[in-house]
Formats: C-alpha cells, sequence, structure tokens
C-alpha cells in the first residue's frame, strides 16, 4: 500500500467514509505501522482539522473542574506540600504537587535544594481504590487497591526510578537516554518505554509481571548476575519462597481488566467470587448458608457492588442486605 | 494569532488565566478530532484532560515561537496514537464499525448512530440476557478476538457448536441495538 493509500484511508476514516473493508485494511496498517508514520498521517489532519462547533459541554466544565482543582491554587505563591487525591467522572487523579514545585525550587531556593533532593514521595491507594498518576516525564502508572508507589524529588533530573508495593500497570515514556526502573521487594524491572502490568503485593507469596508492550528485563535483588527478559504477552512469576523466577501462560486481557475498571470471573466459585468483590469494591462480607457448587463466568463494569450482586442473585439463590460498609449475605 | 502569542507568553510565566483562556479556545478542536478517532466520549475527555495537564506542568517548556494548535498534537500525540491502537486491536471495536455501518446505511445519516461507549454499554446490557452458554463463547469470540476452533477446544465443544452459540447471541445482539430505547425497559 503506497503512502497516499495509507493517507486516504485515515482521511476516509476521519470523515467516517469508511466501508467496512477499507476499515480491516486500515486495522491491519496500523498494526503494521511505525508511530511515525501514524504520527505524520494525524499530524496532517490536524492540521488541516476545524471543529464543527457541537461542544460536549459537560466534558467541557467536568476538565476545568478538575484542572481548577489541581492548578489555581498555584496562582498564588503558595508552595503548599501537600498532595491531593480526588475522583471525578474522569478516572481517579493523583498529583505529586511536590515534584512540580521542587523545579521551583530549583530558581527561588538553593539552600532547600539539597535536602530536597533527598526527599521522597509516597502515593498510597486504599482498599477498593484505584488511582492514576502522570510522572513527571509523562509516564502513566495505574495504581490498584491497596498499593503504593514511592519516587524520589530527583526523578526528572537524574534516573527514572520508582519503588512499588502493590499492583500497578504503567504506560512508560519512552526515554533512552534514562531508563525507568520500578523497585519491588525483591525483583526489579528496567524498563524502556512499554506497557506493563506489576503484581508485588507484600503478603504474597509471589511477585508477578506481565507485559503488553514493548520490553522489560527483570532483575532480582538477590542474584545480580539473573536477568529474565520478557517479550510482549508474556509473564513471570517469581516465587519469594523458592527464589525462582519462571515464564508462565498469560491471559493478558485478564489480569490487566482491573485497570478497565473491568472486574472478571472464569469459572470462579461464589467464595472465590465474594474475595474479589471484597477486593475491588472495598467492602467486607460476611456469608451465612451453604454455599452453592456451582461455578460462574462473567465480567462486570460497575460501580456499584449491589448492582453486581443483584446480577449473580439471577445465578445463585440468596438474599443480601447493606448494613454500613458491610454485606450481609444469606443462601 | 496576535491574542494568542501574549498568552503564551503569560502562561510561561505562570499565569493560570491565560491557561484557562487556551483551554477555552483550543477545548472544541483538540475534543473533536480525539472523538472522531476514537468514537468514546470517555476515552476522549480522559485524553484531552492528560493533555491540558501536561500544558500546564510543562508550562516553562512552551515554545511561543510555534503556533498552539501545533504544540497541542506534540503533547497529545503519543496517546492519541496509543489509544488508536488499543482501539483498532479491540475485537469489539471492528463489531462497532459494522454496526456503524450498517446502522448508516439504513438510516443514509453516518451521524445517527450511538458512539463507542454506548455500544459497550448496550453490549453489557445485552449480555445479562444471555445463556451462560451464549455469554461465554461471545465473550470469547468477540472480546478477546480468539478463532472457533480455539473456544472449542477450551470449552470442549464442537466448532459448530461455537458458531451455533455466536450466532444466536449476535442474531439477540441485533434485536437489542436496533431499539436501544426498548431494551432499557426489559
Amino acid at each position: 500500500m503506497t503512502q497516499t493509500e495509507i493517507k486516504k484511508l485515515f482521511e476516509k476514516y476521519l470523515d467516517k467514509q469508511l466501508s467496512l473493508e477499507e476499515f480491516i485494511e486500515l486495522k491491519y496498517q496500523i498494526n503494521q505501522l511505525n508511530d511515525n508514520t501514524i504520527e505524520n498521517n494525524l499530524e496532517e489532519l490536524w492540521t488541516s482539522y476545524q471543529s464543527k462547533g457541537n461542544r460536549n459541554k459537560q466534558a467541557f466544565e467536568c476538565i476545568k473542574k478538575n484542572l481548577n482543582k489541581a492548578f489555581k491554587h498555584q496562582q498564588k505563591k503558595d508552595r503548599k506540600r501537600s498532595i491531593f487525591f480526588y475522583t471525578g467522572k474522569v478516572a481517579s487523579i493523583v498529583f505529586i504537587f511536590l515534584l512540580m514545585s521542587f523545579t521551583a525550587y530549583l530558581y527561588f531556593d538553593r539552600a532547600t535544594l539539597l535536602s530536597d533532593i533527598k526527599k521522597e514521595y509516597t502515593v498510597s491507594v486504599g482498599k477498593g481504590e484505584k488511582a492514576r498518576l502522570i510522572l513527571p516525564d509523562n509516564t502513566i502508572v495505574y495504581l490498584n487497591s491497596q498499593s503504593s508507589l514511592t519516587c524520589a524529588a530527583s526523578f526528572a533530573s537524574s534516573h527514572r526510578k520508582v519503588s512499588l508495593a502493590g499492583e500497578a500497570y504503567f504506560e512508560v515514556q519512552e526515554d533512552t537516554s534514562k531508563p525507568f526502573l520500578v523497585q519491588t521487594q525483591e525483583v526489579n524491572i528496567e524498563v524502556l518505554g512499554t506497557t506493563f502490568n506489576v503484581k508485588a503485593y507484600p503478603d504474597s507469596p509471589n511477585f508477578e509481571a506481565s507485559l503488553v508492550e514493548g520490553k522489560i528485563k527483570l532483575i532480582q535483588s538477590k542474584n545480580y548476575e539473573s536477568a529474565t527478559y520478557l517479550y510482549p504477552n508474556q509473564k513471570a512469576r517469581y516465587s519469594y519462597q523458592t527464589g525462582q523466577m519462571e515464564l508462565v501462560a498469560t491471559d493478558l486481557w485478564l489480569e490487566t481488566a482491573w485497570r478497565r475498571g473491568d472486574l472478571v470471573f472464569y469459572s470462579q466459585t461464589i467464595a472465590q467470587i465474594f474475595n474479589q468483590l471484597e477486593f475491588f469494591y472495598g467492602i467486607s462480607i460476611a456469608t451465612h448458608g451453604n454455599f452453592p457448587k456451582d461455578l460462574f463466568t462473567g465480567s462486570f463494569h460497575e460501580e456499584h457492588i449491589s448492582t453486581v450482586l443483584k446480577n449473580l442473585q439471577e445465578h445463585y439463590r440468596f438474599s443480601f442486605q447493606r448494613v454500613g460498609n458491610e454485606i450481609e449475605i444469606k443462601f | 494569532m496576535e491574542k494568542t502569542i501574549l498568552e503564551l507568553i503569560e502562561l510561561k510565566k505562570g499565569s493560570y488565566k491565560a491557561f484557562t483562556s487556551l483551554y477555552e479556545q483550543y477545548f472544541d478542536l483538540l475534543y473533536g478530532f480525539v472523538f472522531n478517532l476514537t468514537h468514546s466520549h470517555d476515552l476522549t475527555q480522559d485524553l484531552v484532560q492528560d493533555t491540558f495537564i501536561k500544558i500546564w506542568i510543562n508550562k516553562e517548556q512552551i515554545n511561543t515561537e510555534l503556533s498552539f494548535k501545533s504544540y497541542l498534537f506534540k503533547i497529545a500525540k503519543n496517546q492519541i496514537i496509543d489509544q488508536l491502537r488499543k482501539l483498532f486491536r479491540n475485537p469489539v471495536f471492528e463489531d462497532y464499525q459494522k454496526y456503524a455501518e450498517e446502522e448508516a446505511l439504513a438510516e443514509n445519516n453516518s451521524d445517527a448512530k450511538i458512539d463507542f461507549d454506548e455500544f459497550n454499554r448496550l453490549l453489557g446490557k445485552f449480555k445479562k440476557k444471555l445463556s451462560p452458554r451464549q455469554c461465554k463463547v461471545f465473550e470469547m469470540c468477540k472480546e478477546e478476538g480468539l478463532s472457533a476452533s480455539v473456544v472449542a477446544k477450551e470449552l470442549k465443544i464442537s466448532e459448530q457448536a461455537v458458531y451455533n452459540y455466536l450466532s444466536q447471541a449476535l442474531k439477540l445482539l441485533k434485536q437489542q441495538i436496533k431499539h436501544p430505547y426498548l431494551s432499557l425497559f426489559f
């Protein structure tokens, strides 16, 4: 396919003039083309694009509100050291203001410079909550329930290193001059512009990492000679007990479901389901009666646990009642 | 144009007022373009928000000589390309395109259709009406993009059975989506 033909496909796609065959061809092309080519095509379309004027007012106001909440206070000379955490209509976002105000310190206060360099900033997420952070290098990190991410104040300037306890999904910004490092309890990850999921909960017997795109290198801190390379769609599991690292089969769609806000069950017992619900929604579940033995398969994308439970009631016979932050279930 | 250069200079110095003004002037452009690419308000809203956040965080690096329109693209492009790749890899998006094409032909109007968010929501609603088997087959074929032979092996049924379940599910889906308002009452 020539450059002109590809360009035509993109144009037609934007104008909603694409037939199904052309769509499939475009899909194939996008898979094959490198980022630069796609960028060039999009840039041309962007340059000639003019908005039609039917604004999504809700989105406009919502974003404006979030931006104000996050940055408006910076107008005054108030370098507050605080971490904002809030839930808007668009996923939860946490800003590390300290890192941003750090660059201001460079200009204004050399005395505090050294002490700032030593400082570390941690973002923690509670049970049943999730967070999305943007690091100074534009890397995006999604933190799952009960997880925390720490990074040094010098993150942007020297090397890109973070520490993780829990589970996170990383979309690392490519920067060949500064490899991105993720430190966990016993396994460290070296990254160069890539998308992957890491599971390193302190009370879990295993460490797991799954790669979506790019390439990462896993180094065991107890064994510096070790180096495990992961390629897309591969998953590595390290056992803290045996100190063994192995490659295992993976279902990426299933494993990164939490990041999309999806709850997925594959032939699970009702007991396993309740455990996952507790974790996902941060609510305790108390049960009475005998558990049915049927296995359940399904997926949910619901904000409230009651919707999920109502749906499960179509498959299992039980009644439930919400008492404060606890749910009582009777079979 | 003159006004924008002044605003860029102010923004670089840290003026939140200039930032808000630029946001109001360029929101429609960015939102419209990204939405035309993703067909999803959720994704677009996330992306536009992230872009303006990055603009504020990196305001000291703005080159006031370049047009703000080009600068916007420079900041947003990586996320846009990523999202585009993900979207085109998603088997459900291809189904959305099929549905959209049929609707466009039937209604003779390429705008009178639901967006991708709404499609996914209706899909979720509709899946609840399927039998566990139909649902499982549907998800494996349509959401994970697995071939019929792989699904047949996984579920220990014949390939023909897979096709049967799938066509039953798709028939129901077509009925549901054609009357989006009706399905809300079931």
